[in-house]
């Protein structure tokens, strides 16, 4: 009977086994568990700390008014068709993030994408049949009196940043026929010699976007940069060497020597 | 012998039908010990973790509650934001969206996404009823048609104007993303803890412990879940699950998420519940009665509602 009592000896050892790796899985969780998973039970909280250190790459549009670098457009924003409304296309929906623009680049932000203006602008004024037909204005490429001679993106009649039709700047609107208007001869001040007077001509059409006479636009000053710069850029404009915001589809159509005149009015102005 | 007597049994054979009364063998009581022990047993073995959190768990006092809190706030959250003082909830106008795609963009860029289309924290589907058709469409940006008309390349996303010629009953777009459910599936099935919810209602990733095997896309009913190549980790994992973070980097900086700032039709709304000022609050308030959510029979309870979707949406 004695003998039948005593446990057997494979028990024995499975006991101590079960403890010893008890043991073990118990002090190795004290090394091995992070501090962070200490804490919560299951997540490593310092997890946390490297989510939130992602970089912010949209700053929002009162970043890019508050300071002192683009007052006027934002007052022209906020007071247009774009910003002055509670449904609001912010400065980085056309733009692409600017989070890091003021530190890390100096140059003007261009629109993001591949740099197709009508179609950026077609992304949310396109006609759809899903689209519900109140709110911003929707138009079929087709219908819509574009593409003109002359006329070749939307923001030649249309200021993107407050839009809405504009009396058009560009002589070449108001008579969609001829690509430049005899008439603007008339209309510019300095029209002295034949060749600054095609070249304001011609300039007019620039006007929409780089301001009367280039400056004051949304677009880079062309008034008194020198002629060879002038030249150089619209011809790499036109071959595709240099990637423009809009440039490329103007640039395309213009000859030599309307390039020649253009670089020659603007170079003049002072 | 008749040949045609095949059965073995003869009609004058006697079968008894009555079972004779006997005593229990000992392998049957040996049995019924063994079944009510085992009874025992477990009961005993389902009745010890009660016991022991009665016996134990209570030992962890207010005081101490307070103090892992504290550790926690301090240690571990982002300076100046405190978790637990905010609830964020989400809602989506879909009468409102115009599906232009600029949220996809702005979240891929925020969030640093390759431009491919399949990899996506959010995206836009159409719901589509032709006249005469019992089915409804639905597409989204991962359909190449779509793919066709957008530019992957340059984050720009679009869909096709493939139903201008069609007689359409209605059609709509609804912005899908990740619905941080109260409830999550995603944070109970992930092996490695990697999931977890926060206590402001955002579901993370820890993408240092994420091992890429996906349980938690297959457990989400949202199909929110995808894997997001990430630059190599020491172990050698190169994909780890992706989801929408709410942009956790930018609530807690008390900025909006990327796509809430970017909407140009203030078709999504992003707020503080515990805030009763908040965006989110006066919305949901405004729209009480219309408020949807996906999937509610799942029993997740997401912390993402729409309103202008219908029954079709899912």
């Amino acid at each position: 009977m004695k003998g039948k009592n005593k446990t057997p000896h494979y028990a024995v050892r499975l006991v101590v086994l079960i403890l010893i790796g008890g043991f073990t899985f118990f002090v190795g969780l004290r090394f091995f568990v992070p501090e962070g998973s200490k804490l919560t039970g299951s997540y490593d909280a310092e997890s946390l700390l490297y989510i939130a250190s992602a970089p912010v790459e949209y700053a929002g549009s009162k970043s890019c008014g508050n300071t002192n670098c683009h007052e006027s457009l934002f007052k022209t924003w906020s007071e247009g068709a774009h910003g002055a409304k509670e449904e609001q296309s912010k400065c980085e929906t056309c733009h692409g993030p600017q989070g890091k623009h003021p530190e890390k680049d100096s140059k003007l932000p261009k629109v993001r994408g591949d740099g197709n203006v009508v179609e950026l602008c077609l992304t949310c004024h396109r006609k759809m049949k899903a689209r519900s037909t109140t709110g911003q204005p929707q138009i079929t490429p087709q219908e819509h009196p574009y593409p003109h001679e002359g006329v070749l993106i939307c923001t030649q009649c249309h200021n993107p940043h407050s839009p809405g039709f504009n009396k058009p700047v560009s002589s070449s609107v108001s008579s969609p026929d001829t690509a430049i208007d005899p008439k603007a001869k008339s209309t510019t001040t300095d029209g002295s010699s034949g060749g600054e007077s095609k070249g304001a001509s011609l300039a007019s059409s620039c006007f929409s976007c780089h301001g009367p006479k280039g400056r004051g636009g949304f677009a880079p000053v062309l008034a008194g940069q020198p002629y060879e710069a002038l030249k150089n850029k619209l011809i790499k404009f036109r071959s595709g060497e240099l990637k423009g915001t809009m440039m490329n589809p103007v640039a395309s159509k213009i000859k030599d020597e309307e390039i020649d005149a253009l670089a020659h009015y603007f170079s003049g102005i002072k | 012998m008749d040949k045609r007597n095949i059965f073995p049994i003869s009609a004058d054979s006697k079968v008894t039908h009555e079972l004779e009364p006997r005593e229990l063998g000992t392998c049957e009581k040996e049995r019924r010990k063994f079944i009510s022990q085992v009874l025992g047993g477990s009961l005993m073995l389902m009745a010890l973790p009660t016991l022991a959190s009665t016996l134990f768990k209570q030992g962890m006092s207010e005081a101490e509650k307070q103090r892992i809190k504290k550790e926690y706030l301090e240690k571990y959250c982002p300076p100046g934001y405190d978790p637990f003082a905010h609830q964020w909830a989400y809602g989506i106008d879909a009468y409102k969206c115009i599906g232009c795609n600029q949220c996809m963009t702005a979240c891929k860029l925020e969030n640093g996404l390759p431009g491919h289309p399949s990899i996506n924290n959010r995206w836009i589907e159409r719901y589509t009823k032709l006249a005469g058709d019992p089915h409804v469409h639905v597409d989204s940006c991962t359909e190449p048609a779509n793919i066709a008309v957008s530019d992957p390349d340059n984050f720009i996303y679009r869909f096709d104007d493939r139903y201008a010629e069609a007689d359409v009953e209605y059609s709509f777009f609804v912005p899908k993303m990740c619905n941080h459910c109260a409830d999550p599936v995603c944070t109970q099935v992930c092996p490695k803890g990697a999931t977890f919810q926060t206590p402001d209602g955002a579901v993370l990733v820890d993408e240092d412990r994420c091992i890429g095997c996906l349980y938690c896309k297959q457990a989400c009913p949202y199909g929110a879940r995808y894997l997001r190549p990430i630059p190599a980790r020491p172990d050698g994992v190169t994909r780890v699950a992706g989801k929408c973070t709410w942009c956790w980097h930018r609530i807690t900086k008390g900025q909006e998420p990327a796509c809430v700032d970017i909407c140009p039709k203030k078709a999504l709304i992003f707020g503080d519940l515990n805030d009763p000022n908040s965006d989110i609050s006066l919305w949901f308030k405004e729209h009480g009665r219309e408020l949807l959510v996906l999937k509610g029979d799942m029993g997740t309870h997401p912390s993402v509602k729409y309103i202008g979707i219908n029954e079709e949406v899912r």
